[in-house]
């Protein structure tokens, strides 16, 4: 009887630890999102902290008139590294849900703009490189301007 | 008279949500199929091209995590694969779906793999609506290990 309440718990404790760890890698994805996309592209326009959360080799899967085409994220990286300045400041975001399996993520994002339009819903993939979160692809629905 | 018009107010509200959510909860069915009959039938239990061209965009890119580093895979191989081998990857391949978002046009279903009672792959599959239908456009995936 010892020994199963022993086992019992110990499967308990290893639960607990596993949800607090996937609790961890969604807090440290939701910093990055905020931080390196939502500030370092739309408000801040800081190429440096932009970079850090989104692989070199992401493209950004634009869907336009029934069509889909793909724009590399890092033109938007050179635009504001030249610019400056933020692709569009007064940017807000919401998380809808944040899925973690282990190097492998999936973020739902609700992206706001300053004057209360909901811009898009962003789908964000992310694996998990030695230095940390990053975004490796995404699509969006774009909804109509208000 | 106040409480009628309150009271078909509040129906009206009613209907039009339960019909938007009736309406994304048929949107996730299709996506549901389009992902069994492409990926599991299609690549997997049958190796049938035509359901594999049918649900991956000919730009589709498979999004590999390897080594630290992201090594970008072309759906399309697929197609040519089947097209001279028709042996399917891995016949009695068995899924679950774990959860799917749909907003508009976009959507992403996260899809659980298992072989011979194995989980081996967790997919996240992303789609976007064309004219003839919902199709993946790119695929991240957690594989995991073996033993």
């Amino acid at each position: 009887m010892k020994k199963v309440a022993i086992i019992l718990f110990v499967i308990f404790a290893a639960n607990l630890t596993l949800a607090q760890r996937n609790e961890n890698e969604k807090e440290s994805i939701k910093k990055m999102i905020q931080e390196s996309y939502i500030n370092g592209i739309f408000n801040d326009g800081n190429a440096d902290v932009a970079k850090k959360g989104v692989h070199y080799d992401c493209d950004i899967i634009v869907f336009e008139d029934g069509k889909m085409r793909k724009v590399p994220a890092y033109s938007y990286v050179e635009r504001i590294e030249e610019n400056q300045a933020g692709l569009y400041p007064g940017t807000s975001c919401e998380f809808t849900d944040i899925l973690v399996t282990g190097y492998a993520a999936i973020a739902v994002v609700e992206i706001y703009r300053d004057n209360g339009w909901h811009n898009y819903t962003d789908y964000l993939s992310l694996y998990k490189f030695e230095d940390g979160w990053k975004v490796v692809s995404r699509i969006a629905y774009r909804y109509p301007k208000e | 008279m106040k409480n009628i018009i309150v009271l078909f107010s509040v129906l009206l509200l009613v209907s039009v949500t339960l019909n938007a959510q009736s309406n994304v909860n048929a949107e996730k069915e299709t996506i549901k199929k389009v992902i069994v009959d492409a990926y599991v039938d299609g690549l997997f239990n049958e190796g049938d091209v035509e359901k594999i061209q049918k649900g991956w965009h000919k730009d589709c890119d498979i999004v590999v995590f390897k080594n630290n580093d992201l090594n970008i895979v072309e759906a399309a191989m697929w197609v040519e694969r089947f097209k001279k081998n028709p042996t399917p990857l891995f016949p009695g391949t068995t899924y679950e779906f774990t959860d799917i978002y749909v907003a508009g046009y976009a959507a992403i279903a996260i899809v659980e793999i298992y072989q011979k009672g194995k989980h081996i792959y967790t997919d996240f599959m992303n789609l976007y609506k064309f004219d003839d239908g919902w199709k993946i456009v790119t695929k991240t995936y957690y594989a995991y290990p073996k033993n």
